[in-house]
């Protein structure tokens, strides 16, 4: 006993002559962290499939992510709710040898994730499996997607179930707020606004199911990601043999119109018997392949990055005006993106809320930010790279991600490069150029009757009606 | 008892065995092998997983302090220090914390008459005068905060995933970091963990009410389940919201939470999960270096209220303006009791996916639920809680009638039992999950860090699921007998206020 305290007193004499603790500007860090670089191979089949591969042994599981060109943007007119009814009746309906209900026993006994989502520019199927499943697993998922099992009684239930989420949608504040602040910068009828109705749902038929089930599912409009435990020389010949049941097809050609733009706007929507309303507010915001993205993220990183910005210091952490507070400045490829403000606030202080965000704006918009702001902020970014190459998933949906949208694979790569360049100038330059003040759309959800002497003061405000 | 400890351990032993060395189970046991724990001399648990693959590391500290620990009056106080802990320390986020500290002390003793006052007299002058005093106070208290200096730190450094939760159970704090900043790491987190400050506190208690309003007031779902909760527990203070209830957020003082801090932020009472590319040599050493000077405190209170006996069905109805939702749970025990097992089993046979009884009778055949699951372990799982089931119904199905499709769900297993394959495949998808968590250093953290200090060893994870396959369908039939019965049950509805009349 009495040597193991003599031991204990040298082991703390020892660890204090050489190492005490740090306080946080005293440490150094020297080590240069490097990432791994996963590489991706890539095939096209004959029936046009693009496909990429990444071999991560790490883990006994493969993932299998398909990018199905098209998506929500080419419902036709007045079918709004056709994507959800298609993945609906896909997944529930399984494959002539196995459907339904069976369908769902083979997968789940085989511990397989699977599912389909619908976004503006394209469908994910997603599939998650045991690699030692791959080759029992994929014929059967393959077969559910070239050739579904619809069945009449599928077609009612995913009827039934769109019309449910129809019913609900308006339940929360938040949901409705960045809903419908898009359709007001958008219009509520463009391609960009428009949503499913209980008479859009009422109108899609069987024909329209299978018309767009052709369209989408062939070859040329597939991408196909496969990540996991394999090794592309072993695998690729099966999986070609395995996707050629896809026809080849058309390829779903992108094309959108500019959206009408009006700002300036400020509307309600009533959310009866709430304390706290959520504001929205912002404009269009800009394309993606623009040369000032780089100076336009950095730009959104001062006002708003994580607990670092400007919004989070002076609207909840100085005025303890909101639990959240956020903003964006959105890029898309095709079609301008959307910026804006968001938060949630009390009743009485939604004036001030909505007046200390647009002081903020004001703010880097007239006065730009200084330089250690944006050195923060580009620091923030650089030093975390490492975490947008932490798994191969990742990597592979950047790839996904640039490939659906006809981009450059190395465009993050040349982010970083555009990002490290960037000045407080070109900061100032980029608020003073995309932000603006006078044309801001505001939307309110809260309870109209409440707020009615609360919102007076800002000028006149519409109802905004919900669908 | 002692037998039961015998056995227990022999049941470890066992278990060890069979993973370990079973050899079918290469790869779990290659995951096992990679897990490290040691416990400092003050108390403090560390768990280590070595996951070299990128070079990144995600911790977690985990403190065995939640909701249910709170005293009434004092509800959402494990919730307010968590967001105090972003507030800084004594060396960070202020310009002179000598001073600082001087006002903020006076500050709270002003703030502590002034609620007295405006809870006794609300007119008074004196009141007045008090808010003045205080006003005056906060604005000096104020102009020494560099604000979110603590959090900046950490994002400028590459941090992410930078957040906390408090739960009924447990709060904790997480971050993920490259792995050349690991002694960042610990030298921010030992002295947060150190030398809490409690600056600007009343303003956050603000931010916290948006929180709460944001949360529960004008969320159905968040009204339903504080409602819900807040009746099934006469006693047992499950029944707390882990946000507090408003007036105990607006009431409590900086004394309150510092009283708070030492009763429950001991170093026994703490475990840090770190998963990533790591040497567990040198985090051995940093544990030590950072957190060895803590003294160990007196072990922190625990719960001794037990609930009674329900003897009653309970039920409560919540009107908003929504759709509707239903809730149901019973009387079970927590973690620990030999049917904890059972109840995991018979969760996952009544939800765990498209093929589960529920979703595939409710959901898919009847067409009643728009989505349907099952829960155990709500709100915790520390102590004996609630099963329960919460579904969604369709447009236009009532929630009675949602409510005896899963009274016909539950009497057809009592009848007639379940298949040897639905427990098989609840076996297959729980231990599919446990790899799929691996894919995440800090899923994997929490996971660890959760199973150290609830289930008292990491390695319950997997013994857990391991015991999934000695489940029978006679023992899935006893608890739904045992203790899904209508004395023991609490119902929530939530209904539109159109509906009131």
């Amino acid at each position: 006993m009495k040597r193991m305290v003599l031991f204990m007193v040298l082991m703390a004499l020892g660890s204090c002559a050489t190492y005490a603790p740090k306080k946080y500007n005293e440490l150094k860090f020297d080590k240069d962290i490097s990432w791994p670089n996963y590489k991706i191979h890539s095939f096209v089949s004959k029936n046009k499939i693009k496909f990429f591969v990444i071999e991560d042994s790490e883990l006994p599981l493969i993932r299998i992510q398909m990018y199905v060109k098209g998506g929500r943007s080419v419902v036709p007119s007045g079918k709004e709710g056709l994507d959800f009814i298609l993945a609906q009746m896909i997944l529930n309906g399984g494959t002539k040898k196995y459907p339904e209900e069976q369908f769902n026993v083979f997968l789940e006994d085989r511990a397989v994730e699977f599912y389909i989502d619908f976004d503006f520019l394209n469908a994910v199927v997603n599939i998650d499996l045991l690699s030692k499943d791959f080759y029992e697993v994929m014929p059967v998922i393959l077969d559910s997607l070239a050739h579904p099992n619809f069945t009449k009684e599928n077609f009612e239930l995913a009827k039934k179930r769109l019309k449910s989420i129809i019913a609900r949608r308006n339940d929360n504040q938040e949901e409705i707020g960045h809903r419908e602040f898009k359709r007001i910068v958008y219009g509520k009828d463009s391609i960009y606004g428009r949503i499913p109705t209980y008479e859009s749902v009422d109108n899609i038929t069987m024909q329209d199911v299978l018309d767009f089930h052709k369209r989408l599912f062939v070859g040329s409009n597939l991408l196909v990601g496969i990540v996991g435990d394999l090794q592309v020389k072993d695998i690729k010949n099966r999986v070609l043999d395995l996707f050629s049941l896809f026809p080849k097809g058309q390829e779903v050609v992108f094309d959108f119109p500019e959206p009408p733009y009006n700002g300036g706007e400020k509307f309600i929507v009533d959310s009866k018997d709430s304390n706290q309303a959520f504001i929205i507010l912002g404009h269009l915001g800009d394309y993606r392949l623009n040369p000032d993205y780089g100076a336009l993220q950095v730009m959104n990183m001062v006002l708003s990055g994580g607990f670092s910005g400007r919004l989070f210091e002076n609207i909840r952490t100085r005025k303890g005006l909101a639990y959240s507070v956020y903003s964006h400045f959105g890029c898309e490829r095709y079609f301008p993106g959307i910026f804006f403000v968001a938060l949630k606030t009390k009743n009485s202080s939604v004036t001030d809320a909505i007046l200390a965000v647009i002081d903020e704006l004001k703010k880097i918009k007239e006065h730009g930010c200084s330089a250690k702001e944006v050195e923060d902020a580009k620091e923030q970014f650089l030093n975390s790279i490492v975490f947008r190459y932490d798994s191969p998933r990742k990597v592979m949906e950047r790839r996904l991600y640039y490939e659906l949208r006809d981009m450059d694979p190395n465009s993050f790569l040349k982010l970083i490069d555009d990002i490290k360049k960037v000045s407080e100038n070109d900061v100032s330059r980029v608020a003073k150029k995309y932000l603006d003040v006078d044309k801001l759309d505001i939307l309110v959800v809260g309870d109209k009757k409440q707020l009615e002497n609360e919102l007076k003061g800002l000028g006149n405000w519409r109802e905004w009606e919900l669908d | 008892m002692l037998k039961r400890i015998i056995l227990f351990v022999v049941y470890i032993l066992f278990f060890n065995s069979i993973l370990l060395y079973g050899g079918d189970d290469n790869f779990m046991k290659q995951v096992m092998e990679k897990v490290h724990t040691f416990k400092l001399e003050n108390g403090m648990q560390f768990v280590v997983m070595q996951r070299e693959k990128t070079p990144v590391v995600s911790f977690v500290t985990f403190v065995k302090v939640g909701s249910v620990d709170e005293d009434i009056g004092h509800t959402g106080i494990a919730h307010i220090f968590e967001h105090m802990a972003f507030k800084g320390t004594k060396d960070i986020g202020t310009k002179d914390w000598k001073k600082e500290k001087v006002v903020l002390e006076e500050l709270d003793n002003v703030y502590r008459k002034y609620i007295r006052c405006v809870n006794e007299d609300k007119s008074s002058d004196r009141c007045k005068l008090l808010k003045n005093k205080f006003n005056r106070l906060l604005e000096q208290a104020d102009s020494y905060v560099i604000p979110n200096e603590f959090s900046k730190i950490i994002e400028k450094n590459g941090g992410e995933d930078l957040n906390a939760a408090t739960s009924t159970d447990y709060t904790i704090y997480y971050c993920s970091f490259p792995s050349n900043k690991v002694e960042l790491w610990f030298s921010l987190e030992s002295d947060r963990l150190k030398n809490p400050v409690f600056r600007e506190f009343y303003t956050e208690k603000e931010v916290i009410r948006e929180e709460r309003r944001m949360r529960i007031d004008t969320s159905p779902m968040g009204k339903l389940i504080e409602g819900f909760r807040s009746i099934a527990f006469s006693a047992h203070p499950y029944s707390h919201p882990t946000i507090g209830w408003d007036s105990d957020i607006i009431n409590t003082t900086i004394k309150d939470v510092e009283e708070f801090y030492k009763k429950y932020y001991v170093p026994q009472n703490i475990t840090i999960a770190i998963v990533g590319d790591v040497d567990i040599e040198e985090i051995k050493k940093f544990a030590q270096i950072y957190f060895g000077s803590i003294e160990k405190g007196d072990e922190p209170p625990i719960v001794y209220t037990k609930e009674p006996k329900q003897n009653a069905k309970k039920g409560i109805t919540i009107f908003g303006n929504a759709q509707p939702i239903y809730v149901r749970g019973y009387h079970v025990p927590g973690y620990g009791d030999k049917d904890y097992v059972v109840l995991r089993v018979l969760e996952d046979i009544l939800s765990e996916g498209r093929s589960s009884r529920l979703y595939s009778h409710l959901v898919l055949e009847k067409k009643l639920a728009l989505s349907v699951s099952a829960f155990y372990g709500f709100p915790g799982e520390r102590y004996p809680c609630l099963f329960g089931v919460l579904a969604i119904p369709n447009m236009g199905v009532s929630v009675d009638k949602l409510s005896k499709a899963i009274d016909d769900e539950l009497n057809d297993i009592l009848k007639n039992g379940v298949k040897k394959d639905e427990i098989q495949r609840a076996y297959t998808l729980e231990k599919a999950e446990l790899v799929r968590q691996m894919e995440s250093n800090l899923g994997m953290a929490r996971e660890l860090a959760y199973a150290q200090a609830i289930y008292g060893d990491w390695k319950n994870i997997f013994f857990i699921v391991e015991e999934f396959k000695n489940v029978s369908s006679n023992d899935i039939q006893h608890v739904i007998r045992k203790y899904f019965k209508q004395d023991n049950m609490v119902e929530g509805k939530l209904i539109p206020t159109n509906n009131k009349n």
